[in-house]
């Protein structure tokens, strides 16, 4: 605090502020960090949700490369079922759902690091957390276009 | 800190001040002249008060901050705190802060901030309502505050330790600043 004036006004703290807007891109202050951290905070279960589907995927696929049809069921038959033909796939009802993106992981961790990195001195991580936390309605939307440049 | 205008509640505030270099006060009476203070431009508003805490305190941390005047921007429940205050409540001891709330009288002020503080420091009150207020957080307490001598002070500590001060010597900047004097 040494570093301030002893007297500070509301035009002293607009002036701090806007001190600290060069560091961060397009003048957004700490909404940029904000944006940073959700966006993270967002990317990181579409990471999860992703493998694991993939990991789903291609748990089917093993399964489904033995000899037994789809719909078969073996237990009824003494020696071998004849050969059946799969049952015919379930009529599509639902829309197929779009797989999540997929996001480099380097690309978010060097976004992140880069925001942070232009937080203002003695700033922590835990706080931009909570400053993300508390503003994440406005945080949202930022996130999303966000998202389509990585 | 409570106690009504002229107990002695600002020169207990000048000499808490005195012991650190990292303080900031809000000073919405441009009474602690000589001490780092904000000044706001609209002494009513908690709008500057909560735009301070997150613009300048928060990310600052000073070792100590205090609010003068504090009845006039944390209310008693059912008014929700502040965020910033809500955070400093939260956090500061986290931050390794400390923060001060100055106030008349204790009915006027947030339950949850009296009894969440560490110390409670008490000049001379006398209002029925504030009686009551005090026995109910210590038994005792409401009596011995009623009979403080002028500027002595008692102060409660960690809900439990109950102690009567002497007045505080005078601190670095003991005169108020700012003050209208009307002839």
């Amino acid at each position: 605090m040494q570093d301030l004036p002893t007297v500070l006004r509301a035009a002293d703290l607009r002036g701090l502020a806007q001190a600290a807007m060069p560091l961060l891109p397009q003048g957004a202050g700490l909404g940029d960090i904000e944006k940073m951290l959700s966006f993270v905070e967002r990317a990181v279960p579409l990471f999860e949700k992703f493998s694991q589907s993939m990991m789903a995927m291609r748990q089917h696929e093993g399964n489904g490369s033995g000899a037994i049809a789809p719909g078969v069921n073996e237990d009824i038959w003494e020696g071998d079922a004849p050969p059946l033909q799969a049952a015919p796939p379930p009529r599509q009802t639902v829309q197929p759902v779009a797989p999540p993106a997929e996001i480099d992981p380097q690309r978010v961790y060097a976004a992140l690091l880069g925001a942070m990195a232009q937080a203002p001195e003695g700033m922590l991580v835990s706080d931009a957390l909570i400053l993300a936390r508390d503003h994440k309605s406005l945080i949202i939307p930022q996130i999303e276009a966000e998202l389509k440049n990585l | 800190m409570f106690g009504v205008r002229g107990s002695g509640k600002s020169w207990l505030v000048k000499s808490i001040l005195d012991s650190t270099q990292d303080a900031l006060i809000y000073d919405p009476l441009d009474e602690h002249g000589g001490y780092r203070r904000y000044i706001p431009e609209d002494r009513a508003s908690t709008e500057e008060l909560n735009t301070l805490i997150h613009d300048l305190v928060i990310p600052r941390k000073p070792r100590l901050f205090i609010v003068d005047e504090a009845n006039k921007y944390i209310r008693p429940k059912p008014t929700p705190l502040p965020s910033g205050v809500a955070d400093l409540n939260d956090f500061a001891r986290h931050w390794s802060m400390s923060c001060g709330w100055v106030c008349r009288r204790m009915t006027q002020f947030s339950t949850d901030i009296v009894e969440l503080s560490n110390h409670l420091f008490f000049f001379k009150l006398s209002g029925k309502n504030d009686y009551a207020y005090m026995e109910n957080l210590h038994q005792g307490l409401g009596d011995a505050v009623r009979n403080l001598k002028p500027h002595e002070f008692m102060s409660l500590t960690n809900g439990s330790e109950m102690k009567l001060h002497a007045p505080v010597d005078a601190p670095n900047h003991a005169v108020h600043t700012g003050v209208t004097v009307k002839v």
